[in-house]
């Protein structure tokens, strides 16, 4: 089994009096592609944005390379986040400055890289997401699909160790989704240890080593996604499942139902008292 | 032809007269600086002494009502020429030149300069003024005295009391001044003490000329109440009361009025021809700003050295400002969104309380007589003074940019490793500066023009150069507004830097196409 790069042990967060996370434990190793799913106020996105410690947990611990990072000192909190990309919903490029300037601003003041050096490195990166021709451009000019492209590759030039994403796809027009997914499918393919919070269920089906369902700040269940969206679940999970569609999820099982209408061109009652039953059961 | 004519010029010459009449004719005006006791000073609101008793009893004489209009003293012989006033009564000195501007009456006290010196360092021969720094009323013969006989620059100050204070808090060596108000700055005051006459001199009546008339009731008056011991009655009697008040008269000093002759001389100037107006306006600007005077340099210096001193602590203030600003404007944003810093952050809203709360020429007297009491540069003063104030301002425009900026962006920041205060310095600043551009700009123009009031820590700037060629020169409108259009280039040049800075700004990240393939 591979190296565990995260350990997270019984991570408690609250915001005043409100509890958002009520104790989570789980291991992200090397080369995995963990994906959480869930519904909203879950918990998902705080419980990554605890991992660079954006926020700070209330109980708990976080060993990322050896160390327990929630008690440790401002430098080596800088130190551990220079190691974790972190990809946001909205992007926060930074406006002043050019894509190239926002890409090699972090090598170059947190890892004291030379200008060259970190210029030759954020142009290879913008190759490989097609986007070397906009490295002289201003955030403001290019589309939503390409500014997540770019804070992709802001966040693989520290070189960092694993890659946090927090509905990266979320903000995006539906057409400009693809280009984005393809990015991290790309990456996930070249073995980079990536968590992900998304609603993208068939990337997590298509991609995730394992997927976790948080629901009321607990992980309520986990699995390969084989385990996850191919099979019939009861209670929260089914029903979320159900409600965003794929695999053993509702719209998963009625989209079986119509290949099979679709395969023989015809529809038989059996298969309509079937489809019937589905939307009762969902309607319950 | 000229009867054409006739009736139109007859109504101008009627209505002339009548506005003569109406406007001066039955008012004897008396321009004063009321801080001259016996001569003038103010009991309460009203300005008495023995100048107003001589006044009044010209005006008497003539049947006229009288009126006294209290003004700073070097306004008052400017007064008389733009014909504000009928006369100036301020126990003022007959010398050459104030003669070459109007016409004096009979002197009616004899007086002199005398030199005021802190008892711990006597003064004996006038050999000892040479050199040092010597404070005087602005406009007075003490200061002539100073730059004709002793060729040198003196500390200007509004009033000699003032000149006083500040000798003893160690700011000039000596203070030269008429004898009365020197003997007023000396009584209650242990420390000091005053010479013999360095020169003396004779206080007349100062009438616009021409006015002969007049000039003969004054003379007559002057005459009579010498000769029946008037004068020298309303002298005692003036010296007991002013004596009695100078314990609780200080305050009063701040309700002097300021002169404003510039119009009334405007307007005289527009009225004659256009080619006298020009010839005027001519012989106005090589009198104020071209003359050589006898050390061979010209009044044009005071504006060309004050220029230079408004720039400069305009500028290094703006600099301190900035500095200050973000400082301050990086603790209290930071303590309002994550809760750091809550020392600091109350210590930088008591100093906003403070500098914000109180007026700028307060804080500058206070910087300058009791915070750099030791400190000799009045110009490093001035400027710690308006930096640590405009710092305030900027502090609080630069926290709105600050707070404007999408949260986000620190997390992106931080995210990739960088410190707060890295992320804030590079990422946030930037932008908050971009957002707020136009209202610090304004806060800079607000703070160059504020810097006119270093004057009052006898500082020659920009604006107290024109002060100064005003008085010497009894030339009102020529100095200010040459020193208005000075100050006006200087903000239309600045406002037009700022805009380019803006421009450039908003260009990046905007609008502009980087050609790159």
């Amino acid at each position: 089994m591979a190296e565990t790069l995260l350990k997270i042990t019984d991570l408690k967060k609250s915001f005043g009096q409100l509890e958002v996370l009520k104790g989570l434990s789980t291991e992200i190793r090397k080369g995995e592609v963990v994906v959480m799913i869930g519904p909203s106020g879950g918990g998902k996105s705080t419980f990554l944005r605890c991992m660079n410690l954006l926020e700070t947990p209330t109980e708990g611990s976080i060993v990322f390379d050896g160390i327990d990072i929630v008690t440790a000192d401002e430098k080596t909190k800088n130190r551990v986040r220079s190691e974790m990309g972190m990809v946001f919903q909205h992007f926060n490029l930074f406006p002043h400055l050019t894509i190239l300037d926002n890409i090699t601003l972090a090598p170059r003041l947190v890892r004291g890289k030379s200008a060259a050096e970190a210029e030759a490195k954020a142009m290879e990166l913008l190759k490989l997401v097609g986007l070397e021709q906009k490295a002289k451009a201003y955030p403001q000019q290019l589309s939503g699909g390409q500014k997540q492209r770019v804070a992709i590759v802001r966040s693989l030039a520290m070189e960092p160790k694993v890659m946090l994403f927090d509905e990266p796809t979320s903000a995006l027009d539906p057409e400009m989704v693809g280009e984005v997914l393809d990015v991290m499918k790309k990456l996930a393919k070249d073995g980079m240890t990536m968590v992900v919070v998304t609603h993208e269920m068939r990337f997590a089906r298509d991609v995730a080593t394992r997927v976790l369902f948080l629901e009321g700040g607990r992980i309520a269940n986990e699995g390969t996604p084989a385990e996850i969206f191919d099979r019939k679940h009861d209670g929260r999970l089914g029903e979320f499942l159900s409600n965003v569609g794929g695999g053993g999820g509702f719209l998963g099982r009625v989209g079986d139902e119509l290949r099979e209408i679709l395969a023989d061109n015809e529809v038989t009652d059996e298969e309509i008292a079937r489809i019937r039953e589905m939307l009762k059961e969902r309607n319950k | 032809m000229a009867g054409r004519f006739s009736p139109m010029s007859r109504f101008v010459a009627l209505l002339a007269t009548v506005l003569a009449l109406g406007v001066r004719g039955e008012t004897l005006t008396m321009a004063t600086e009321a801080t001259f006791p016996p001569y003038e000073f103010l009991r309460g609101q009203e300005v008495v002494g023995l100048d107003v008793e001589i006044a009044r009893t010209v005006a008497a004489k003539l049947g006229w009502s009288f009126r006294v209009e209290n003004m700073d003293f070097d306004a008052v012989i400017p007064a008389v020429i733009s014909g504000k006033a009928s006369l100036a009564a301020s126990g003022i000195t007959i010398t050459e030149d104030r003669k070459k501007n109007v016409d004096f009456s009979e002197p009616y006290v004899k007086t002199g300069i005398v030199v005021i010196f802190p008892k711990a360092t006597p003064f004996e021969t006038a050999d000892q003024l040479k050199g040092k720094k010597i404070g005087v009323q602005s406009g007075t013969t003490s200061e002539t005295y100073v730059l004709e006989q002793l060729h040198q620059e003196p500390e200007r100050f509004k009033s000699t009391p003032e000149a006083c204070a500040a000798m003893l808090a160690g700011r000039c060596a000596f203070v030269i001044a008429d004898i009365d108000p020197a003997k007023n700055c000396v009584k209650g005051e242990p420390a000091l003490a005053i010479s013999d006459f360095l020169s003396s001199e004779e206080y007349a009546i100062a009438v616009p000329k021409g006015k002969s008339d007049l000039l003969a009731a004054i003379n007559a008056t002057i005459r009579e109440a010498k000769a029946d011991g008037r004068i020298a009655a309303w002298l005692a009697a003036y010296t007991a009361e002013s004596d009695a008040l100078k314990d609780s008269e200080s305050a009063d000093r701040a309700a002097v009025a300021e002169g404003s002759a510039a119009f009334v001389g405007a307007i005289a100037g527009l009225r004659a021809s256009v080619r006298a107006f020009w010839t005027a306006l001519c012989d106005d600007f090589y009198l104020c700003f071209f003359k050589k005077a006898a050390d061979g340099s010209s009044r044009g210096l005071y504006l060309v050295k004050g220029l230079g001193v408004t720039i400069e602590v305009a500028f290094a203030a703006i600099v301190l400002g900035l500095f200050i600003g973000f400082l301050v404007a990086v603790i209290r944003s930071s303590h309002d969104k994550y809760g750091y810093f809550s020392f600091l952050n109350a210590l930088a809203k008591v100093y906003l309380t403070i500098i914000r709360g109180t007026p700028m020429v307060v804080q500058l007297l206070i910087t300058y007589y009791i915070i750099l009491r030791s400190v000799d540069s009045k110009i490093l003063i001035a400027i710690l003074a308006f930096g640590i104030n405009s710092g305030a301002y900027q502090a609080e425009i630069l926290r709105a940019g600050i707070v404007s900026i999408d949260p986000g962006q620190m997390e992106a920041g931080r995210a990739l490793g960088l410190s707060y205060w890295r992320t804030m310095l590079r990422i946030i600043l930037p932008q908050a500066v971009r957002n707020v551009l136009p209202a610090l700009g304004n806060e800079f123009i607000v703070l160059m023009k504020d810097t006119s009031i270093v004057g009052y820590i006898a500082l020659i700037d920009l604006a107290k150069g024109g002060d100064i060629i005003r008085s010497q020169t009894y030339s009102v409108y020529t100095p200010y507004l040459t020193v208005a259009a000075i100050y006006l280039v200087l903000v239309m040049t600045f406002t037009w830097l700022l805009g380019k800075l803006e421009r450039y700004l908003r260009n990046t990240g905007a609008d502009v196409v980087h050609n790159n393939s």
